[in-house]
């Protein structure tokens, strides 16, 4: 599939793709939702872009984005714990979890373990928040490294957790997927104006006696459950674009915190859909498909914008030379 | 400008004072002695573990007073401030609010902090800055109310800057943005304002902009502290000031206080001051152009 990526330019990915859609709507749209397992991918992607753009909407307003790259990596040691357990069939007999993926869980285990050990670290100022994220991150990959290390023929397995495995959601792991983003959803909504205060002004928010600190842990929370329920779409290394750029092209285009968030939440399905589709036809790996088409989202963006004020650059120009050069009777 | 409605109606908690104080002119602030005081501060020491943040700090002021706090970089401004709105814990000493402990009041007190200190690329405009001081008032699991809209709208009136509601913070300039910060203070129904040096990096009709707001805060009975390295701007618009250098210098009326013995206290050798019998008072200092 790289293979293909690199001897393709953009320019005939976009005319093969507007192609397939004139010659036949019905083969190009419905025919992948035909079969049960890609429509739950697609409904499981479509999630995770939404909720991916709320929360990533808080990440990228806080400058947070170190934090939460960090975080998705170091999940590893959590799933390759539960990964070498599920193989040897030592999974631990808790309903949730034996019924449904046991990676997830792992997942969530050590996504929470990495952040209160940086919210530990980082109180009192000992160190700065960026130095104790990167000694966490970094900590914990090598660890989850080291670990699947030792598992005979890793490599495609890695190569899943690293890089996504769509296809692999099953109906238990919809559930969970569904259950986590409406939990998520609702703690934002009703919790809205906490947030924007604390992430605002901190300050203010210590003077109006409000719990800071939970708040700021609650975040936390928040933002490692997206990684986690987020993991199977797009995989660890990429993880960070989901949460980043649909919300970083609202920005563009709003000022308004709430707006930031419902329009992150559309690109981020929209990017879902277009990867999903993208990735079905040209047999490209769903989770770079739907990065890169975030990723286009924010280019075309931008560069309209860029275009644009260039654009009522020259015109004030135009008006000034005008203005300071009387018109010749 | 005129308000829309009297102070006593937008600020009912003031009408307490409203019998107690006689009617004052601006800038000449006569009050019968046995005014609450809106703040008062005693015998306050801050520490970080070893070092002492501010030492011995002892003042009040009355409601609608404007008050000065000079000082070199590092005197402990800033210490004091955040010490009086309960960011930072206090080693020993009290403040008390309109009478109440601080532990009770801290929210009638309203800091506005160091203009670097905000995210100005933040994606909100000015009503929603505004309305951010409401979030006590509003409380939880709720939306703002009608009487939240309408304190953030007076507020926005109170500093002129209703028309500009919708615009984001970012695009705004020096004197807007602390503009706004005031209408949250008001929105918040603050009796004192602590501004953490307002007038740093304004330009001359930004600075008279601010003051402006703050000549209407005076008329609404607000008490407003202002840390500032103006001297002038200090000796002229303030009713009183308050000097200090880790320690207080000195408290008292613009008039006392602000003489070459205090001012060379407080600020050490930086700073030559002369004065004669001249009505003006002359200060060099090498390190501060403003002055």
């Amino acid at each position: 599939m790289i293979n293909v990526l690199a001897t393709l330019s953009l320019w005939e990915l976009i005319q093969r793709g507007w192609d397939v859609l004139l010659r036949d709507y019905h083969w190009f749209i419905t025919k992948p939702l035909e079969i049960a397992l890609l429509q739950r991918s697609l409904e499981a992607a479509i999630l995770v872009g939404v909720l991916s753009g709320v929360v990533g909407s808080l990440v990228v307003v806080r400058g947070m984005s170190f934090f939460a790259d960090a975080l998705s990596h170091s999940i590893l040691p959590g799933v390759a714990i539960m990964y070498q357990r599920s193989r040897a069939g030592d999974v631990p007999d808790i309903p949730g979890v034996r019924d449904a993926n046991p990676l997830l869980w792992g997942a969530l285990g050590a996504g929470l373990a990495s952040t209160f050990l940086i919210g530990f670290l980082t109180r009192h100022e000992r160190l700065r928040s960026d130095t104790a994220i990167g000694i966490v991150f970094a900590g914990m990959f090598a660890l989850g490294i080291a670990m699947v290390s030792r598992v005979e023929s890793y490599a495609g397995d890695l190569t899943h957790i690293l890089f996504g495995q769509i296809l692999g959601v099953g109906p238990q792991d919809l559930n969970i997927i569904i259950g986590f983003s409406v939990v998520v959803l609702l703690i934002i909504i009703i919790f809205y104006k906490e947030f924007m205060l604390i992430s605002f002004d901190p300050l203010l928010a210590k003077t109006l006696r409000l719990p800071t600190e939970f708040f700021r842990y609650l975040l936390l929370l928040l933002i490692a459950t997206t990684i986690v329920v987020s993991l199977q779409i797009v995989g660890i290394s990429l993880m960070l674009a989901l949460l980043i750029t649909p919300a970083a092209t609202a920005s563009l285009i709003t000022h308004r915190l709430h707006w930031m968030m419902v329009l992150a939440a559309l690109m981020g399905s929209a990017s879902s859909v277009i990867g999903f589709y993208a990735s079905y036809h040209l047999d490209v790996a769903t989770g770079p498909a739907i990065v890169l088409a975030a990723t286009g989202m924010f280019g075309v963006v931008f560069l309209e914008q860029t275009l644009q004020n260039q654009v009522r650059l020259g015109l004030y120009r135009l008006r000034q030379t005008q203005k300071t050069s009387p018109a010749k009777t | 400008m005129k308000p829309a409605i009297a102070p006593e109606e937008a600020y009912p908690e003031l009408a307490v004072y409203r019998d107690t104080i006689t009617p004052i002119e601006p800038l000449a602030l006569v009050v019968s002695e046995d005014v609450m005081p809106a703040i008062e501060v005693v015998n306050l020491t801050v520490r970080y573990g070893q070092v002492s943040g501010c030492e011995a700090i002892h003042f009040s002021a009355l409601p609608g007073e404007r008050i000065a706090v000079i000082g070199p970089n590092g005197a402990g401004k800033s210490t004091l401030f955040k010490a009086m709105v309960g960011l930072l814990p206090m080693y020993s000493g009290s403040i008390s609010v309109g009478g109440e402990s601080c532990a009770t009041s801290h929210f009638r007190v309203s800091y506005v902090p160091q203009h670097e200190s905000v995210d100005w690329k933040f994606p909100a405009n000015v009503w929603d800055v505004v309305m951010m001081s409401r979030t006590r008032h509003i409380g939880y699991f709720r939306t703002p109310r009608k009487a939240d809209r309408q304190a953030v709208r007076d507020a926005l009136e109170k500093v002129e800057m209703s028309h500009l509601r919708h615009r984001q913070i970012g695009q705004l300039s020096g004197g807007q943005r602390r503009r706004v910060f005031i209408a949250r203070a008001l929105a918040q129904k603050a009796a004192v304002l602590l501004m953490d040096e307002p007038f740093a990096g304004v330009d001359a009709s930004a600075e008279a902009e601010i003051m402006g707001v703050l000549d209407t805060l005076r008329e609404l009975k607000v008490t407003i502290i202002v840390s500032t390295h103006n001297l002038g701007q200090a000796a002229h618009h303030y009713d009183k000031v308050l000097m200090m250098n880790r320690q207080q210098i000195a408290f008292g009326p613009t008039a006392e206080v602000f003489n070459a013995k205090n001012l060379s206290r407080t600020f050490g050798g930086f700073l030559t001051v002369w004065q004669d019998q001249s009505p003006y008072t002359v200060i060099a200092d090498d390190s501060c152009h403003e002055c």
